[in-house]
């Protein structure tokens, strides 16, 4: 066993960066909403966006845990199955502005056009990384632990503008089930 | 009046010339490479790598001096961020460097080659002060202003590929 947030990371990343349902072995939902490999990608050294050098920036990823906590559930100490949840926040950045050369295009998308749209291209991509991760064929997989029980949006998918850059982040909510057995510090 | 380029360039070589008097008697231990790595895709995609790494050594060796420690920052360290017990981002001024002219300088573009979605610009500095193997910084200010010489401002960042 590993740290507790661990495989939850993983899947994440899987899910947005590494096309996790893309070869349909999820069931054709899953297929329908999965998201490309490549289309996303991790952030470098996992760095927050705003510290990041530009020509990693576009349609970087981080994934980046805010909280974690008993509530809305009743907490019995002594069953086996635990129930937390987590918060966590999903950052996607896009260059905006005169820099053609660092935007990650993808399908139909110009360089010199959307550079200047970077704040359309961050709610469209949110909605995509959305109706993906919240689908439980795609986060939920019975050999987990924790076992990821269920994922919402927390509230709205929110662009803070940098300048150079925007970042987009959602937040998320997660709900994750411990087994009371395990020390999670591996 | 025109401007007069062949003078301008004949007191860049005598301006080259005279900056490498420090490195030969040996008191310029810092060495400065403008360092470009191209990946075969996005950076930092699944399943992209490393396709070239192209180092250029500035030469001569310009004088490099630390002009701020700097702000904490994730991407801060080195040997003397280490001792302190934070993560600093430290700022280091080089130059001056001359500017190109028949037979040597630099001109911004080399500097500060283009970059890409598809490529990485850094300046490593190696030396005394620096890690083992040199530290990767980027350029957060550059002056080619002046007919002569064109300094650069860097501070730490993500190092390694």
């Amino acid at each position: 066993m590993t740290a507790l947030l661990d495989g939850f990371r993983s899947r994440v990343l899987a899910i947005v960066c590494e096309g996790r349902g893309v070869d349909g072995s999820l069931g054709s939902v899953a297929q329908n909403r999965a998201i490309t490999a490549g289309r996303f990608r991790p952030s470098p050294s996992n760095a927050p966006l705003e510290a990041l050098g530009v020509e990693s920036l576009d349609r970087g990823v981080r994934v980046a845990p805010l909280s974690i906590g008993d509530a809305p559930f009743a907490n019995n100490e002594l069953s086996s199955a635990q129930l937390r949840v987590l918060s966590v926040a999903l950052d996607v950045g896009y260059v905006q502005g005169d820099t053609s050369a660092f935007v990650d295009v993808k399908g139909t998308e110009s360089a010199a056009t959307v550079q200047y749209t970077a704040r359309e291209r961050a709610i469209s991509d949110a909605e995509t990384i959305k109706r993906a991760l919240t689908l439980p064929a795609m986060y939920q997989d019975a050999s987990d632990d924790p076992v990821i029980v269920e994922i919402h949006r927390d509230g709205a998918s929110a662009l803070t503008d940098l300048g150079d850059r925007v970042i987009c982040r959602t937040i998320y909510s997660v709900t994750l089930q411990l087994s009371a057995t395990t020390a999670y510090n591996a | 009046m025109a401007d007069n380029a062949a003078a301008r360039n004949a007191f860049r070589a005598i301006a080259d010339s005279v900056r490498r008097i420090p490195e030969t008697l040996g008191v310029r231990a810092t060495t400065v490479t403008i360092r470009v790595r191209a990946y075969s895709g996005p950076v930092g995609q699944q399943g992209v790598t490393l396709s070239s790494t192209t180092d250029t050594v500035l030469d001569p060796i310009p004088r490099v001096r630390q002009v701020s420690e700097g702000q904490r920052g994730y991407f801060g360290g080195g040997i003397l961020s280490a001792s302190t017990g934070a993560l600093r981002v430290g700022e280091y001024e080089v130059g001056p460097i001359t500017q190109d002219f028949p037979g040597g300088g630099y001109t911004p573009g080399e500097l500060a080659p283009a970059g890409g979605v598809s490529k990485r610009v850094t300046v490593l500095l190696s030396g005394d002060e620096f890690a083992s193997g040199g530290e990767e910084f980027e350029i957060v200010q550059m002056d080619a202003t002046r007919p002569f010489r064109t300094m650069l401002l860097v501070a730490r960042a993500r190092q390694g590929t």
